[in-house]
């Protein structure tokens, strides 16, 4: 019995330990976020740039592209199109 | 060559196919944080003051205090002591939600973040005992005095390993928030590296927060009190009423400050991953979350503020340090009549209480 004590004590402490890993809480603002993303690919050349997304969005892995004609747009970064993308077009 | 032409077209967008992009252009939340930027530095700046203010009464009066003081006291004392710690970290926040960057290097992220963390998880276990120590009081109350006995002589290890436990649970926020540069600007955050599944991680993290920052505690400190609301309606004695006040005000502050967080907490892990939210739906959420922030921050500026209102006994032993310390500084000049009439309440009152506090249950915050 002493023995099954300890164990969960040890499992509620382990799990109120990993609970702490991402803090939900000190975030700042981030001015823009990714609520919707593109389903089909763009042609390269008509992105200029691309910038990450602020950490207090409401998450998911989703970049910014800077299009030309001023425009931007999202889109998932865990999409093979769009990591290839990553590698050729530089930050904003 | 067909399958050519269709991977072709899908490529080349013309002009006319620009119509789909508005759908997926970012969402601008600069006015939320417009908002943020006077709102949050001010609320912070107040929150920091009074809570130092009135928590550094509660140490001084507590200090002060001769008296037998209960198990409850001391686990008041260390949520004055945390409120404390935690309340000195708001003015680097303050200045950046007014600049939008982290200027004050990468060891006082850690420290900062840390001490937040600390002071959450310290708070919730103490408030834990507290209610743990009221029950064994109140519903044990024939079987309790042995119990009781034995845990006033160990308050120390007892608050140490509360301590202890929290900075070990805390130990992650230390280890994994960094400052580091995210659009252009120092950022003080989280950050992962081989991550495979990220949303999966941030749900079961936001999971866990929400089950044991919240529920479980509400869930120990409903039942808790609820038994002892249930004894002492039974009892009908209104001295253990008296003795209970305080707490309870003590934890529905706490647990009314924590809700509103929590419930936009919920809302945000239920939105996470989620695509197709509208932009405007989004921005009501952000103003929620800071808001709800700033409330529940606010509890560490409220405890002061209850003992003094409903803490009969802390409201006067505090005036009355505050009258030997005006009779000290006087006390070099000509001793008034005011002085000399303090002495002898003083010592009425010590008579008075050698005679009628033969239960050792006095307590400073009741």
């Amino acid at each position: 019995m002493k023995l099954l004590n300890m164990v969960l004590v040890c499992l509620l402490v382990a799990a109120m330990w990993l609970q702490n890993v991402d803090s939900k809480s000190m975030h700042v603002v981030s001015s823009r976020c990714c609520l919707n993303t593109l389903e089909n690919k763009i042609a390269l050349k008509f992105i200029k740039c691309y910038k990450e997304i602020g950490p207090s969005c409401p998450y998911y892995p989703a970049v910014i592209f800077r299009l030309i004609k001023g425009r931007e747009s999202c889109a998932l970064t865990n999409t093979t199109w769009v990591q290839d993308y990553l590698k050729k077009v530089k930050p904003c | 060559m067909n399958f050519t032409e269709a991977n072709y077209g899908m490529e080349d967008y013309t002009g006319s196919d620009y119509s789909m992009f508005p759908e997926t252009e970012p969402c601008s939340l600069q006015e939320v944080r417009d908002f943020t930027k006077v709102f949050v530095p001010i609320a912070y700046s107040l929150i920091c003051v009074f809570g130092l203010l009135g928590n550094i009464m509660v140490v001084i009066t507590f200090a002060f205090y001769k008296k037998a003081r209960s198990m409850t006291d001391v686990y008041l004392l260390n949520m004055a002591i945390t409120d404390i710690l935690f309340v000195l970290t708001l003015p680097f926040w303050a200045v950046t939600h007014a600049t939008d960057t982290w200027i004050f290097g990468n060891t006082m992220c850690k420290l900062m973040k840390g001490t937040y963390a600390v002071n959450f998880n310290c708070g919730m276990l103490l408030l834990a005992c507290i209610s743990m120590d009221r029950y064994i009081a109140i519903v044990q109350a024939t079987k309790s005095f042995r119990v009781r006995s034995r845990t006033l002589t160990h308050s120390k290890v007892i608050c140490l390993t509360v301590w202890f436990v929290s900075i070990i649970i805390s130990s992650p926020t230390f280890f994994f928030n960094k400052q580091y540069k995210l659009q252009g600007r120092d950022v003080c955050e989280p950050q992962y590296k081989l991550v495979s599944e990220p949303i999966t991680w941030k749900l079961l993290g936001m999971g866990l927060e929400l089950l044991f920052g919240f529920f479980i505690p509400l869930l120990f400190m409903v039942f808790c009190y609820l038994f002892i609301i249930k004894t002492l309606v039974q009892a009908q004695n209104s001295k253990r009423h008296r003795a209970i006040r305080v707490v309870i005000a003590v934890v529905l502050v706490f647990l009314a400050c924590q809700i509103p967080h929590n419930m936009v907490l919920l809302v945000t892990a239920a939105n996470t991953g989620k695509m197709g939210r509208s932009c405007s739906a989004e921005k009501a959420l952000a103003y929620a979350r800071n808001v709800a922030e700033v409330l529940a921050f606010l509890h560490c500026c409220l405890n002061p503020v209850l003992y003094a209102f409903i803490g009969q006994k802390f409201r006067s032993y505090f005036m009355k340090i505050m009258k030997d310390v005006w009779c000290m500084r006087r006390k070099s000049k000509v001793p008034t009549f005011f002085c000399a009439r303090v002495y002898s309440e003083s010592y009425i009152s010590r008579q008075t209480s050698e005679t009628v506090e033969n239960d050792n249950a006095s307590s400073f915050t009741m």
